[in-house]
């Protein structure tokens, strides 16, 4: 187009050079002139026809500005084109893109994005470079190619299968800081990035990439669709003292309201179905009990569009996890808690308060002097002390407690102390440590059972506070990111199918530089233009053959 | 450039009338135009003594003032004066100016424009002229703008009369002939000296041929001055491709060559021929080029004084 102005330009003066000159001249007898001229002139080139040509410099002009857009929109179209093209692809690899969609997998979109990707790649001018380098995250970041020209990109379409693991949105931050870092890598080296495309079934988030000025494409295609899943499995039961022989399911529904069956199988093929309706609340909790412990399966019914959230499996232990070092001799029902006695790392040791103190972090239940005293008064007490929680001072002075002297190694800090000075519950942080006078005893609805078993209940709850039972199972990692028995993919967000497709950018912005484009002038010429041209045509209609 | 003064004196005028009488009298010419030249008891002017002249009627004092002012002016006087005397019957002078934007040539199209002499410049000076003469006659003068719309045509008076001419041809000549003041103007005994170029349709001159025709019949003088500065313009034009810019905003492209100008003095030629009816007619050609070394106005101080047409109006026996 400009070639074709300046050829333009070009003739116009050329044009005017080979037209005859006509100097003007005033006089009188310009009536006895003919009208018009017949012969032509014999100069061939005149410089003074351009020189003093009204017509050719409006002409000229007209020309010139339209040259002028050209060139403008030239340069503008020189400056917004890329040198060359380095496209970092993040594919999302995690669990949720097996999801299934009408038209396939949430993996068969990603590879059609790639495709799409790949031929708009080849849209852009020949002479531009263009190399990729595909990623791939889940839990954690993959460089999953060598830098790849756009002929072999699709071969790595394999290495994009998911895997049974969690999803990272973080780590698109992390490969943008790594984009933009000026520290070399040999990604960097072999293939420095232009522009980030992310391919998941994650919306785009834009709080991830807003903060870096750097060009980034986030393509999702995940679309709302029906999945009912079970989010996650806990025990049912008090872990410290009721042990362990129920558990609640929590059941999630993502974008469906329909009614689901979750079906419990024991180790011994024993079969619970529980019917769960949603009622629009997103999740339901199942409680199972009197289980039986071993393999156990779960299994909802119907699943729904992710599956790994459908069915899983795992071990129920058989007894309480909680180990005591029982080192006092007592006819106290130890069993009634499901207990397991041992020495071997236990979780509380239970002694009596004459015995040695052991140099270890255990928490440790002291057993006190036990009850049947003299009667006492309370002297002094410690507030809100959880110890003391449904604890009644009276009943402590009236079933004679005994009180202690504690010994300095204790590191006890009292808790209740009678007028005589003894210590009746004593306790310390570090090393966790309880005194309370005995054990439970006494018959049941006796103030003197009333108050040592809850004494011993307090004083347990607080030692165990941080207790944690062992998990019903585990969730699949980079490390270890095949599930089984007991090993889940139940990670959170994966089952999530009601996330609708939300963009950042095109595919076509590739190519195309992130330089702010100038504002638009070539219209000013344009117009000019038009105005001269217009101008230009008046004059020659109202001055005819004279205006030239 | 239309208000120069006059360059010529009023004594220099004086001195072209009384010259005018002698060249007549020397040479017969005008005898038409002689007045009925009586002896009268009122004196009206001194004229330069002639042969035949009674030579009781020599003015001796005037004589020797006239020599002693032709050798202030450079212009020897030799001759003796004598004193004429005459009836009281004296002439009307109408003098028709064309005013149209022909008569604004020539121009120059070159900056800074030199000093050219426009047709109009000319006839303003020439009326101005012959106006002072004949006052001093005694005669009347009025002038009419052939062209003009409805100037007053009152008779001039001795005193400003450029600004009185200015007034009463101060128009663009864009008007139709006008030829109505001609009927009042136009007494019998009148002079009617028509001063134009000519240059104008055939159809627009018509009326004006009739008119002047109609004139001749009666005892009225004719004189037809034409300017014509063709020869001046076609200098200017030179030959080749020509952008011609005339009055009335004509423009023409044009390719100039001889057979070109040929043509146009042939368009030239028919024009005057409408004219050929009037015996008393002066042709005034404006030189190729203007000397500009010198007193443009030397063009018209040699055209009047060399203009025995002219001079015929002055002859007063």
């Amino acid at each position: 187009m400009t070639g074709l102005a300046l050829f333009s330009i070009l003739g116009l003066i050329i044009l005017y050079l080979t037209r005859p000159f006509y100097r003007p001249i005033l006089i009188s007898a310009a009536h006895f002139f003919r009208v018009r001229e017949t012969t032509t002139s014999t100069r061939r080139f005149s410089l003074r026809s351009i020189l003093f040509s009204r017509a050719f410099w409006v002409q000229l002009a007209v020309l010139v500005l339209i040259l002028m857009a050209l060139l403008w929109l030239d340069a503008v179209r020189q400056g917004s084109r890329i040198e060359r093209v380095g496209v970092w692809i993040l594919a999302d690899t995690s669990a949720s893109m097996t999801t299934q969609q009408s038209d396939g997998s949430h993996y068969d979109r990603l590879i059609k994005e790639l495709q799409t990707l790949t031929e708009t790649l080849s849209t852009i001018p020949p002479d531009t470079p263009i190399c990729v380098q595909v990623w791939g995250f889940d839990m954690v970041l993959r460089p999953l190619s060598e830098p790849l020209t756009l002929s072999n990109l699709m071969n790595v379409a394999p290495d994009l299968r998911p895997r049974p693991l969690g999803t990272d949105l973080g780590l698109v931050t992390q490969l943008l800081q790594q984009a933009i870092s000026p520290e070399a890598t040999a990604q960097r080296d072999l293939c420095p990035p232009t522009h980030l495309v992310v391919l998941s079934d994650q919306p785009a988030q834009s709080a991830l990439v807003d903060e870096v000025d750097f060009p980034v494409i986030w393509r999702s295609f995940g679309t709302p669709i029906d999945n009912f899943g079970i989010i996650g499995v806990t025990y049912a039961d008090n872990p410290v003292f009721g042990g362990q022989r129920g558990i609640e399911v929590e059941i999630g529904a993502w974008y469906g309201d329909k009614p689901v069956t979750v079906r419990l199988e024991d180790s011994l093929g024993n079969i619970n179905e529980q019917t769960v309706r949603f009622e629009g609340v997103s999740s339901r909790t199942v409680t199972f009990t009197d289980l039986i412990a071993g393999q156990t399966r779960l299994l909802i019914e119907p699943g729904g569009a992710y599956a790994f959230d459908d069915e899983i499996r795992f071990i129920l232990p058989n007894q309480s996890a909680i180990r005591v070092d029982w080192q006092i001799a007592s006819d106290y029902d130890i069993g009634r808690f499901g207990w397991e006695l041992t020495t071997n790392s236990p979780s509380l040791r239970i002694q009596s308060w004459r015995s040695p103190l052991l140099e270890d972090d255990i928490p440790t239940l002291l057993i006190g002097e036990g009850y049947g005293g003299q009667r006492i008064l309370i002297d002094r007490f410690i507030d809100n002390s959880p110890l003391l929680a449904n604890l009644s001072l009276d009943v402590a002075e009236q079933l004679g407690v005994i009180g202690v002297s504690l010994l300095p190694e204790s590191a006890l800090q009292p808790i209740l102390m009678g007028e005589d000075n003894g210590v009746l519950f004593a306790q310390s942080t570090t090393p966790s440590r309880v005194l309370i006078p005995g054990l439970p005893q006494g018959n049941p609805d006796e103030p003197l059972y009333n108050f040592s078993t809850t004494s011993f209940y307090n004083a347990v709850a607080w030692l165990l506070q941080n207790y944690q039972p062992p998990a019903l199972y585990t969730l699949t990692s980079p490390a270890n990111p095949e599930p089984d028995i007991g090993h889940m993919v139940l990670h959170a967000g994966e089952g999530d199918s009601t996330l609708s497709p939300s963009d950042i950018g095109q595919f076509v912005d590739i190519g195309i530089s992130n330089r702010p484009e100038p504002e638009p002038i070539w219209p000013i010429f344009v117009l000019l233009s038009f105005c001269l041209f217009a101008l230009e045509r008046a004059l020659a209609v109202l001055r005819g053959d004279t205006w030239y | 450039m239309d208000d120069l003064p006059l360059p010529v004196s009023g004594e220099l005028l004086e001195m072209y009338r009384l010259d005018s009488a002698k060249l007549a009298r020397s040479t017969g010419m005008g005898a038409h135009l002689t007045r009925r030249i009586g002896q009268s008891l009122e004196f009206r002017e001194h004229v330069p003594f002639s042969l035949g002249d009674d030579i009781r009627f020599i003015d001796r004092v005037a004589s020797e003032r006239a020599r002693a002012r032709g050798s202030r002016n450079g212009v020897p006087w030799e001759n003796w004066v004598s004193r004429r005397f005459q009836a009281e019957d004296r002439f009307k002078v109408v003098c028709s100016i064309d005013t149209r934007e022909t008569m604004r040539f020539p121009k120059s199209t070159i900056q800074p424009k030199p000093l050219t002499l426009s047709k109009f410049q000319v006839a303003r000076w020439l009326v101005e002229s012959i106006a002072h003469i004949c006052l001093s006659m005694g005669d009347t003068v009025s002038v009419h703008s052939l062209f003009g719309g409805s100037h007053s045509t009152d008779n001039l008076q001795a005193d400003g009369l450029m600004q009185q001419i200015h007034r009463q041809t101060d128009d663009d000549g864009r008007h139709p002939l006008n030829l109505a003041p001609l009927e009042r103007l136009l007494a019998s005994d009148s002079i009617w000296i028509i001063i134009s170029d000519l240059y104008a349709p055939p159809e627009h001159l018509q009326p004006l041929v009739n008119r002047i025709q109609s004139a001749q019949a009666g005892p009225r003088i004719v004189i037809l001055i034409e300017l014509d500065s063709w020869p001046y313009e076609r200098h200017q034009l030179g030959a080749g491709a020509r952008r011609i810019e005339g009055p009335d905003a004509t423009v023409k492209l044009v390719n100039i060559d001889q057979n070109e100008l040929a043509y146009v003095e042939a368009q030239i030629a028919q024009q005057r021929q409408l004219f050929e009816t009037i015996t008393l007619r002066s042709h005034w050609q404006w030189p190729e080029t203007f000397d500009m070394s010198q007193d443009i106005t030397n063009f018209f101080v040699k055209q009047f004084t060399e203009d025995h047409t002219l001079q015929k109006i002055f002859l007063r026996g």
